[in-house]
């Protein structure tokens, strides 16, 4: 008999015998939790008014024009407090983390999102936060730093490695190793041992659960396709999950970086093979000795060589498809949704934005799209001018 | 396996525990690593755990994290880590343990890393991140080609968890010292006291070694005293290579295994 935590082949408990028992204990108090109506109230209550939600679901209608093809309809994460959906499980495991006594909570982060969610969460909750993040991201991404530091959190740059985001999860496991009597371990998406990834869906799912009513309110119908950027995966899975029995299809979106070649993507479902990172089963990538490789994107939050084992499993299953696009592809889908809705996504939903844009004029008018912004761009800002300052661009696309 | 239960049970004999001496393969780079991996079991060292390097090991502290580095950027490969260990049990009669995180035995193919781990003359494998509730499948490959598994305690490990655990390793139990990751200690940590009894008062003819931290000969002394059947000592020996002299190491191995030795009045 398999042991729990597994999505068919993938996910499982892969740690050192030290965090055995706290993963026992989180999973416990967590089903308990969930169970309860007082922690679903007061988590229900952060969401609305502390995050902002319900996000609205909102339809480009100048984008969908421009393109002539299926409808195209945003759900707006980028609008949450912070400014991507990484605030959705932040508090829910920040209040989890409350609920089990736990003062001090702990964090990785790579571009800084989930670093600076963390930091808000445990500010409004009076929970003591130390962040983890990469040397390299840290100083690609000085303003969250700093952002993270005013809000009250500590955060330790990692030297180890490739100084980004595995090394700083890599980081956070071994504090974890080391205080798993006194911490709580925030881990930001739908990857590592079980019950990480089942805990950060169900947090997530809120996002399908909104998107799922609010399409049937405005089209009176399901959507076709629900399209979504996969790093680690949590925007993905949670926009997904309530749509899995429906006739949807569903397509994660994943870095194509700039060259098909190791370390120029980070598309491990598209282009990886199976392994094992930070205590789950799935897809990984990897050099031919099972050295894991490095990785590139221009979105710093798709920047992650393994992904969450739930998306191995909707891959092998056929349930959802996914796909990688280029930075380039990414870039453009960055300007385009500037110039037509006003809105800048972050660059890890552009991908998801430039499948959409790719798919839509071979579909019909009547078809429905929905993709899930799941951040807003100011942060990439520089990388976007920088881009188009090389291109020549400059102002027409 | 029989060789490795051979190894501890004549330290036994000469009322000692036996001393596990841990070294990443292919560090500093592959030929100094045959050199290094011999004098560990000339100057005595009961058995050998050699460690493939991994990129990302998120059980070991900072030594060898970068020892793992080095011996990867000299072209140490799970392949030829093995051709070293085949090549130091043709020159030295000792036991090897095999410690390797799962990623590289998986991409291996856990058939083919069984078979050639036991075809170059390994007893068995500890994979760090590898617990109880995972093990079944793994084990069955391993136990099928002859090699056994090595499974580790922690301090925060329950009674009941512990019992499971030091019936289903084989040979012995790797009992970790501390809540923690690898690295040096100035002390043996009340933890490792704790859980060694635990380990011994639940199982009493198990054997169990306790590693992390151990790194001066009064913390093996202590260990030994304590009724621990082997001692395991790896970044103080990995530091050693890195900063120091091969005499240097085999002096420290020397020391090493004499504070191992009960003496007789308590």
């Amino acid at each position: 008999m398999k042991a729990k935590g597994w999505f068919g082949r993938f996910g499982g408990r892969f740690v050192p015998e030290t965090l055995m028992e706290a993963l026992e204990e989180l999973e416990q108090s967590y089903l308990r939790l969930k169970e309860s109506e007082e922690f679903r109230r007061e988590l229900d209550h952060l969401l609305r008014t502390y995050a902002g939600r319900p996000t609205p679901l909102y339809f480009a209608r100048n984008l969908t024009r421009m393109l002539g093809g299926a409808k195209i309809y945003l759900k707006r994460e980028d609008l949450l407090h912070g400014g991507a959906h990484k605030i959705n499980n932040a508090l829910g495991q920040a209040l989890l983390a409350r609920h089990m006594g736990r003062r001090r909570v702990i964090a990785e982060t790579g571009a800084g999102q989930h670093g600076v969610a963390t930091a808000m969460a445990c500010a409004a909750l009076g929970l003591e936060c130390r962040v983890y993040m990469g040397e390299l991201d840290a100083r690609r991404q000085a303003a969250n730093v700093m952002r993270m530091r005013l809000l009250g959190a500590e955060v330790v740059e990692v030297r180890s490695g490739t100084r980004t985001l595995k090394d700083a999860i890599n980081e956070a496991i071994r504090d974890w190793v080391t205080n798993v009597q006194t911490t709580y371990y925030l881990l930001g998406s739908c990857v590592g041992p079980h019950p990480y990834p089942t805990i950060v869906r169900d947090f997530q799912s809120v996002i399908g659960r909104e998107c799922r009513e609010q399409v049937l309110e405005a089209e009176g119908r399901l959507p076709d396709y629900v399209i979504a950027c996969v790093g680690g995966g949590s925007n993905a899975i949670g926009i997904f999950h309530p749509f899995l029995d429906d006739p949807v299809r569903l397509i994660g979106v994943e870095a194509g970086g700039r060259g098909e070649s190791l370390g120029e993507h980070a598309a491990s479902l598209v282009r990886g093979s199976e392994g094992v990172l930070h205590g789950a089963y799935t897809y990984v990538l990897q050099d031919e000795h099972g050295q894991i490789a490095d990785t590139w994107s221009i979105a710093p939050g798709l920047d992650y060589p393994a992904v969450g084992p739930e998306h191995a499993y909707l891959k092998e299953t056929g349930r959802a498809q996914y796909v990688a696009v280029s930075d380039e592809a990414a870039l453009r889908a960055y300007v385009t949704l500037a110039r037509t809705e006003g809105i800048l996504p972050a660059l890890e939903p552009a991908h998801a934005l430039a499948y959409a844009m790719e798919l839509a004029p071979t579909l019909r008018p009547d078809d429905v799209i929905v993709v899930n912004l799941s951040g807003r761009g100011d942060k990439d800002l520089e990388t976007v001018l920088g881009w188009l300052r090389d291109e020549g661009a400059g102002g027409g696309i | 396996m029989r060789e490795l239960e051979e190894a501890f049970d004549r330290a036994r004999s000469r009322r000692a525990a036996a001393f596990v001496a841990y070294m990443t393969g292919g560090f500093p780079d592959r030929e100094t690593s045959l050199q290094v991996l011999t004098a560990l079991a000339e100057e005595g060292a009961d058995v050998i755990e050699v460690g493939v390097p991994f990129s990302d090991p998120i059980a070991d502290g900072v030594t060898i994290q970068e020892a793992s580095q080095i011996a990867l950027s000299k072209g140490a490969t799970p392949r030829n880590v093995l051709e070293t260990v085949a090549r130091l049990r043709r020159k030295v009669d000792v036991p090897v343990v095999l410690m390797s995180y799962l990623n590289v035995a998986f991409r291996y193919g856990l058939q083919r890393f069984a078979e050639d781990a036991r075809s170059c003359g390994v007893s068995a494998v500890i994979f760090p991140d590898l617990p109880l509730e995972e093990l079944g499948p793994i084990a069955e490959v391993m136990r099928g080609r002859g090699l056994g598994v090595v499974l580790l305690g922690s301090p925060v490990t329950r009674d009941e968890r512990l019992v499971r655990i030091l019936d289903a390793s084989d040979c012995f139990t790797y009992l970790v010292s501390v809540t923690g990751v690898t690295g040096e200690r100035s002390e043996v940590p009340r933890s490792a006291i704790d859980l060694l009894r635990r380990a011994k008062s639940l199982r009493p003819k198990s054997r169990v070694a306790v590693g992390f931290g151990v790194s001066s000969p009064e913390h093996g002394a202590l260990l030994s005293r304590e009724g621990a059947d082997g001692v395991v000592v790896g970044s103080k020996l990995v530091s050693i290579v890195r900063r120091g002299t091969l005499d240097e190491l085999r002096d420290f191995v020397r020391e090493f295994r004499n504070s191992l030795v009960r003496s007789h009045t308590p």
